[in-house]
């Protein structure tokens, strides 16, 4: 069973909001460019991918209208299948087979629906789409905290500064800073939750943040732990886009 | 004694098991896994040579079957469909040509671990000719710009429009110098062109801010006719700050950059500010701020490329134009949304690029990360704070372009920037730095000039800034205004002073003294005072000149270069050098050919390598011909070609022939020969006479001698067949006469024997 969050999601993307299909493409471009680069071996270069990663997020929205949630597909599988077909279209069109022509592309029937193991979505992968839901919730927590407090999270956790020193760099004490971080914090959770609930269609998804070690409900003890998981996610996933970024130079 | 002598064995044991299992981690794994990546590395050599050579040869087979195409399409009238396959066939040749570039050098290489010295091969050089300028001089369906003298061109942006290098004529200087525009020397001028490819989109793209811009000195002239559009803008020498950021890094230790680079780097950056600062003020939102349109020439950073200038307050909607990782995520959101440029503050959008610059610079890598983008080289506190805070988001980062200008200045004047605290920045504390104070000045000034609407807003609306600013027309009203008095710079908290009445246009200021007035004196002669303005001009020339002649004479200025460079040089060098080399090798080949001849014909030439041929041994004897001058036909049933033994054993007849003095009709012996026309009607006429009778049949010979001894044309028949044998292979010979007498009988055998005797050889 859908969120709510979750179909209001699907509902915008339905309605054709540019900026519902932006988000999808900011947030899940560089997963699904890196697995298409897995996928081709070698045989096609990043420009490719990239047009490839926008053809999948066109092909997904001519879907989306199809989906089913009663089919049990997981959000990351639907994108990794979506993705696969547009990159055996392209495999089609280099062979010179086009539509018609004698063989018919792969066709895009309903199986991304059910949640099948032939898709091939592995560990990496899954672990790249979790990533890139947290990083798409500290970009928000970015965007609607206050600068200082965020500047302050990102020294201490995502930069790993010490307390003292981000004191001292700001120019404020200690426990301002302590006072400063539990708020991001608090914001980051509720946006994690958030994101998770928006970009998953299965239970199994929605219990991610916990095999992470990612608590989402308050619990002081668990702080450093979430930190730390939140600092190793944050540079999983920029260490994702620097290769992206490489990629593309 | 049993127990220690256990306890020996057992310790013995565990020893022996630990260093095994030492051995085993730090000797025998690593053997292995070295073993296994060796194994690894020559079947990935391998599986890559076979590869490519796979992919050679399907490149290869689509590339003939798509020039089929090409002619099909061609024969059939289809010009268009003939094009594509054409550009089909470039794209397997290019395929193929790099497959045999990995074939011979990148995977041979790669194997040799010797990837480094492929690195240029594979990515600078496509890199280079990528951004490789065009052609030197407009098409001639660009036609020429008048009043201009093309020089160069430089390498295209990404907007589609050509780039040309320029010199003003005598002409357009005056109209330059009119305008107030001096030192033009050299300009660049964007073209597109209609029927050079370039789009209407385009051209309306590029013109819409240009009427700001040429207000501003950006742009200097400009011309739109229905089939072309250009402008001329300053020419600027320098690299661009991608290259001098490349540079930096590759003289800076691994770690980043060293002091003194951080405060080259911040001066660009500072320079970069002030004119984005300048722009903003005039009205424009550059809206393409990147590393590649940021020109350094000396400590001065340039911004070139005005293709996106945008004007602040225009009524247009968003467009996501822009480059990817310097152009801020919020901008696409906002155009996708339908926003229109005024409803934001472009400005905002500029300084989010620079703090990408700014983070390009010190990390040498583009902010891929958006504003989460994490600086990991060695950078000052106080630096990644203004990276974040002109990355942040829309409503957080610098208000302004001078904002961010205070702090970089703040830090660039430490001593030690990794001292600067972020707390120390002017922004922190709240304190306008010199770029703030400046503007406030302006201000001020502008009030004081009666843009009364402008005062408190820093990006004032072009109608309001120093250059547009028409004075208010109509008698001088009192306005009152509220006075603001900012309580905190970082929230941007203020106080509303009482209300104080604001001076209008040509009113006193109210701290400043009135001047005294000037008494009123005698004029002088219209004559005189014109003398007087004479000399005092003539006076200041002379203190001119004085000034100039005093200088140090100063460095010319640098100017396009697009003579002979070294690479060109060593190109062209390369170039001869690979053509002497090739006459050269001609000429010997050449030479080795006459060696050859000469030593075919003269033994004893001196130099000769090739072997000298076998001499043919010595003709048979033939019984004189009865008749001087009788006539031989040859005809010949052998299929041409005819190989080269063959040929030279019927040679060899036709001249044991020839030298008893017989006169040989057709020119069976060479198939390529063209047969005189009476040889081959007598030919046509003795194959009539012989008919279907096999040749060696008494018929077919009864026939032909019949037809010789009636025949005035010919005395004997020479008739060369292939061999019926089938253990040997050659050409047979049988020679009919014409019963004329024993004479001839005794001849015809002796001359049948030699043709036996040569032909069996």
């Amino acid at each position: 069973m859908l969120s709510s969050m979750t179909t209001s999601f699907i509902a915008r993307l339905r309605a054709n909001d540019q900026a519902a299909w932006f988000e999808l493409w900011e947030t899940f471009g560089p997963v699904v460019r890196a697995q298409l680069t897995r996928w081709g071996g070698g045989r096609i270069g990043h420009e490719t991918v990239r047009d490839l990663s926008q053809e999948t997020l066109a092909a997904l929205s001519d879907s989306i209208d199809r989906y089913d949630p009663a089919r049990g597909a997981r959000f990351s599988t639907w994108l990794l299948a979506i993705a696969k077909h547009v990159l055996g279209d392209e495999m089609d069109r280099r062979m010179a087979m086009k539509r018609g022509g004698g063989r018919t592309a792969a066709s895009l029937d309903e199986a991304w629906m059910a949640g099948s193991s032939a898709i091939g979505a592995d560990d990496a992968y899954e672990a790249a789409v979790f990533g890139a839901k947290v990083e798409a919730a500290i970009r928000q927590v970015q965007k609607e905290c206050d600068f200082t407090d965020f500047s302050i999270y990102r020294m201490r956790v995502l930069d790993g500064t010490s307390g003292k020193d981000v004191a001292a760099a700001i120019g404020v004490s200690e426990p301002t800073v302590s006072r400063r971080l539990a708020k991001v914090r608090d914001a980051l959770r509720r946006r994690i939750a958030e994101a998770v609930e928006t970009y998953s269609f299965t239970e199994a998804e929605r219990t991610e943040p916990r095999r992470n070690g990612l608590d989402l409900d308050p619990n002081k003890a668990d702080d450093a732990l979430f930190d730390e998981a939140v600092a190793e996610i944050y540079h999983r996933q920029m260490d994702l886009r620097r290769l992206d970024e490489q990629a593309a130079r | 004694m049993a127990g220690p002598g256990v306890l020996l064995v057992l310790l013995g044991a565990v020893v022996g098991i630990v260093l095994l299992v030492l051995l085993v981690m730090y000797v025998v794994v690593p053997i292995f896994k070295g073993f296994g990546w060796l194994v690894r590395h020559v079947f990935a050599f391998i599986g890559g040579e076979i590869r490519d050579a796979l992919r050679l040869i399907g490149a290869l087979v689509t590339a003939v079957v798509f020039a089929f195409l090409v002619i099909a399409n061609v024969v059939i009238g289809r010009w268009s469909a003939a094009a594509h396959f054409g550009r089909a066939i470039q794209a397997e040749m290019g395929a193929g040509g790099s497959c045999i570039y990995r074939i011979l050098v990148g995977h041979p290489a790669r194997f040799l671990c010797l990837n480094s010295l492929v690195d240029g091969l594979e990515r600078r050089l496509p890199e280079v000719v990528a951004a490789a300028p065009t052609a030197d001089t407009p098409s001639r369906r660009t036609g020429k710009f008048e009043g201009y003298v093309i020089v160069g061109s430089l390498p295209g942006g990404g907007s589609g429009g050509k780039l040309y290098v320029a010199e003003p004529d005598e002409i357009r200087r005056a109209a330059f110098a009119r305008q107030g525009i001096d030192d033009v020397d050299q300009v660049v001028i964007k073209s597109f062109s209609l029927q050079d490819g370039s789009s209407l989109p385009q051209i309306v793209r590029e013109s819409r801010a240009l009427d700001a811009a040429k207000k501003l000195g950006l742009v200097l002239d400009h011309e739109l006719t229905p089939e072309r559009f250009y402008y001329v803008m300053r020419y600027v020498p320098g690299e661009p700050l991608s290259l001098v950021t490349q540079k930096l890094h590759a003289r800076a230790p691994a770690e980043g950059l060293t002091n003194p680079q951080l405060h080259e780097a911040l001066g660009y950056l500072a320079s970069l500010l002030g004119t984005l600062d300048r722009y903003h003020r005039g009205g424009l939102w550059h809206k393409d701020v990147k590393p590649d349109n940021i020109i350094v020439h000396g400590r001065e950073a340039h911004l070139v490329d005005f293709g996106l200038l945008t004007p602040i307050r225009s009524a247009m909607t968003l467009t996501t134009h822009g480059t990817e990782y310097f152009r801020d995520p919020e901008l696409v959101r906002m155009a996708l949304r339908g926003v229109k440029v005024h409803q934001v503050d472009g400005a905002k959008f500029d300084v989010y690029a620079a703090g990408a610059v700014l983070y390009a610079v010190v990390e040498n890598s583009f902010p891929a990360h958006g504003a989460l983008s994490q600086i990991s080289r060695r950078c000052p506190e106080a630096v990644r704070w203004i990276v974040r805070r002109a990355m942040a988001d829309y409503d957080k980062r610098y208000p302004t372009a001078a904002a961010m200008l205070d702090d970089i200045r703040f830090v660039a004047a430490a001593t030690d920037p990794f001292a600067v605290r972020p707390a120390d920045l002017p922004s922190m504390r709240g304190v306008e730095g010199d770029a703030h104070q400046a503007i406030r000045h302006e201000e001020e000034e502008l009030v004081f000039a009666g843009a009364v609407a402008a005062s408190h807003s820093r990006h004032a609306r072009p109608d309001a800034s120093p250059g547009f600013a028409p004075a208010p027309p109509g008698p001088p009203q009192r306005r009152s205004r509220p006075r603001l008095r900012v309580t905190n710079w970082w929230s941007g908290e203020y106080v509303v002073s009482p209300d104080e009445p604001v001076r209008a246009a040509g009113t006193p200021r109210p701290h400043s003294p009135q001047r005294p007035a000037r008494p009123r004196v005698q004029r002088a002669p219209a004559q005189q005072q014109l003398a007087s303005a004479r000399a005092r001009v003539e006076a200041a020339r002379t203190r001119a000149a004085k000034r100039i002649g005093a200088r140090p004479p100063a460095s010319a200025p640098a100017r396009f270069n697009n003579g002979v460079n070294p690479g060109v040089a060593v190109a062209l060098f390369l170039f001869l050098a690979a053509c002497v080399g090739l006459v050269a090798v001609m000429f010997s080949i050449a030479q080795s050919n006459r060696g050859i001849m000469v030593s075919t014909n003269d033994a004893d030439a001196p130099g000769t390598i090739v072997p000298h041929p076998p001499l043919p041994p010595p003709l048979p004897a033939f019984a004189p011909v009865p008749v001087e001058g009788a006539r031989l036909l040859v005809v010949s049933d052998l299929l041409p070609p005819l190989d080269d033994s063959t040929r030279a054993r019927i040679a060899a007849v036709l001249a044991s022939f020839a030298s008893t003095g017989v006169d040989i009709l057709g020119a069976a012996a060479d198939a390529d020969a063209e047969a005189d026309t009476a040889d081959l009607d007598l030919a046509a006429a003795v194959r009539l006479v012989r008919g279907q009778s096999p040749l060696d049949s008494p018929d077919a010979a009864a026939a032909i001698e019949s037809w010789l001894a009636t025949s005035p044309d010919a005395d004997a028949v020479l008739w060369l067949s292939p061999l019926t044998d089938g253990a040997r292979s050659g050409p047979e010979a049988r020679l009919f006469v014409a019963p004329r007498g024993e004479e001839w009988s005794a001849w015809s055998r002796s001359a049948l024997e030699a043709i036996d005797a040569i032909l069996a050889r």
